[in-house]
């Protein structure tokens, strides 16, 4: 995947943004090694995301430690449990 | 509001629209004197039973997008409490109504198994835009109406 170093850097901070109860169920944008900021919403983030990285690739992550699921009624194309 | 108005087929309640890259990317290109991809037309099914749109795989290299997440989706094949992980990315979608076009800058789209023929249904409008619209299914006239 694309985001495979912005997904490693969430999982090694996510611990970090958990001690914070403020951050749980917002948005972490991630670039590179770093998260670049938390954001209330998703487009929040997305915004800052295109105004500090431009076109380059970045990450936008709920902070949870439990992800819900939803359901996407076709199958998709990349599917790992 | 602008509407549409089709017949149910045997695909169910479909529409026409277009997906580009979103208005935030659009400004990001423009901004370094990039060309912005043409937007790509497809047939897409109305889905009240999906909580996100999602379009043919196709449509993303060609708007030469990378997703911005990945999260956990359950599909019609996944086993109960096997969720899988999909990709998530942003894109715009227009629906158009006679001469008016509206346009949603910002969709979380996730890329979707469906067949890139013409004709085809190649997309299906989730929850997400169906949240900012007015879905009527008239199904004994085998009609429906999308207000936006």
């Amino acid at each position: 995947m694309a985001l495979e170093h912005e997904l490693e850097t969430f999982q090694r901070e996510l611990p970090t943004l958990l001690q914070s109860e403020g951050n749980r169920g917002k948005f972490a944008l991630v670039y590179g090694d770093a998260v670049s900021g938390v954001f209330t919403t998703v487009d929040e983030a997305l915004d800052v995301g295109y105004e500090l990285f431009g076109l380059k690739s970045f990450l936008v992550k709920e902070i949870t430690d439990r992800e819900e699921s939803q359901f996407f009624s076709r199958n998709v194309s990349r599917c790992q449990s | 509001m602008p509407i549409v108005t089709g017949e149910i087929t045997r695909d169910g309640a479909t529409i026409v629209l277009t997906v580009g890259v979103s208005r935030n990317r659009q400004r990001m290109l423009e901004k370094v004197g990039h060309p912005v991809p043409s937007r790509i037309t497809v047939r897409a099914e109305i889905d009240t039973g999906s909580f996100a749109t999602g379009f043919m795989p196709e449509v993303f290299p060609l708007l030469g997008i990378e997703p911005f997440r990945d999260i956990l989706v359950r599909t019609p094949s996944t086993r109960v409490g096997e969720p899988c992980r999909c990709d998530q990315y942003d894109v715009s979608v227009t629906l158009v109504s006679a001469d008016t076009e509206v346009v949603f800058p910002s969709v979380y789209a996730i890329k979707g198994d469906f067949d890139a023929e013409p004709g085809k249904v190649q997309a299906i409008i989730g929850r997400d835009i169906l949240a900012r619209c007015i879905f009527s299914y008239f199904g004994p006239d085998k009609t429906f109406q999308l207000a936006f």
